[in-house]
């Protein structure tokens, strides 16, 4: 699992790059995405998801959708905790 | 909240155009798409312009197919995100209807017009109901010349068939202009990225348009005054930084994501 703060970014990524997210502060809350690269034999999708959070509640909700967790809990934990702090200061 | 939400307290979709005011507010909204500074402030745009077409949601999707291994879906969602989750954990991608309506047709429908054919596609229509948008409104946003890239931007309302009404008429203009707008902004901003992330120049962009205009090595040595062995060495950089075999895929690649135009072989 990686991390990074870039310029006004927090990113997340999980040990094998599968999963990314990005997250920043916006005006009306955190903006956050999520990438994700899935490969199918020979073919490959790669999937970028943008929205703003402007609670911690709708967040969680979007979290507890992504089956994504099972398989990289220590990359969505320090995922929570980089929005937690955003929204903190948003 | 603003001006925007008082249009749309579960009113009918007749009720909302025929509002005072509609027709100035969804202007606005499809102006200040292209001045959008970065994606956050894109997802208010898209979100302020589905309240203001009495919608609960909208997402913009834009498709890109690289080459035949390998498609890139990007979701703007101004509503629940979960449902795009969903959708990816599911693995629908291009057998979705909407986005196979979209790859063929240009006119906005409501969904209810769209068909569903396979079992994929009906799971893929009950998930989006479950995450808000019981009725739809499908607006493709087609690349020209025969780009596999396109975009889609789908309203969502709580409320059943509320697209299937005459007024859907005059939403059909606004929403077009706006798929249109979103559409180009973020071709740019694909553009952008790419250009930053992979230090591309415009010595590299001219290299690649000779390429895509047919020129050989020697043709592109002889005009950009330089070895055939530097110019081949220049594409190798460039296949390695697109990942692609060859310069013919890198060329094709940059004109599918807008960083050169699609011309022609020359006479």
């Amino acid at each position: 699992m990686k991390q990074r703060d870039l310029a006004g970014h927090r990113m997340v990524t999980s040990h094998d790059g599968v999963v990314t997210f990005v997250l920043r502060r916006a005006k009306a809350g955190v903006h956050v995405e999520r990438r994700q690269e899935n490969s199918e034999g020979s073919q490959a999708h790669v999937a970028s998801v943008q929205a703003l959070f402007e609670t911690g509640e709708r967040f969680a909700q979007f979290v507890d959708m992504d089956s994504m967790r099972f398989s990289y809990p220590l990359t969505y934990e320090h995922l929570k905790r980089h929005f937690d702090e955003l929204i903190d200061e948003s | 909240m603003n001006s925007s939400t008082s249009l749309n307290q579960r009113r009918s979709l007749p009720e909302v155009v025929g509002a005072t005011g509609f027709a100035s507010l969804a202007l606005e909204s499809i102006q200040r798409a292209p001045k959008a500074g970065d994606a956050s402030e894109m997802l208010e745009i898209l979100s302020a312009a589905s309240q203001i077409f009495g919608a609960e949601m909208a997402v913009f999707v834009s498709f890109i197919r690289d080459d035949e291994s390998r498609e890139s879906f990007r979701f703007l969602v101004a509503g629940n995100p979960a449902w795009c989750i969903a959708y990816q954990q599911n693995g629908w991608y291009a057998n979705d209807a909407w986005l196979l309506y979209a790859a063929t047709n240009s006119e906005p429908v409501s969904d209810a017009a769209i068909p569903l054919r396979t079992k994929w596609q009906r799971e893929a229509r009950v998930i989006a109901t479950q995450h808000g948008a019981v009725s739809a409104y499908v607006v493709p946003a087609p690349a020209s010349g025969g780009l596999s890239r396109l975009g889609l931007l789908i309203l969502g309302s709580a409320q059943p068939h509320y697209f299937d009404s005459p007024a859907s008429a005059t939403i059909k203009v606004f929403a077009r202009s706006l798929a249109m707008e979103i559409h180009e902004w973020w071709v740019r901003q694909i553009r952008k990225d790419i250009i930053a992330s992979n230090r591309i120049t415009d010595d590299d962009l001219q290299l690649l348009t000779m390429e895509k205009r047919g020129l050989r090595t020697k043709q592109i040595a002889d005009e950009l005054n330089i070895s055939p062995a530097s110019v081949d060495s220049r594409f190798q950089r460039l296949n390695a930084k697109f990942n692609r075999p060859n310069r013919k895929a890198t060329a094709n690649l940059a004109v599918e994501y807008g960083l050169i135009e699609p011309c022609g072989p020359l006479n």
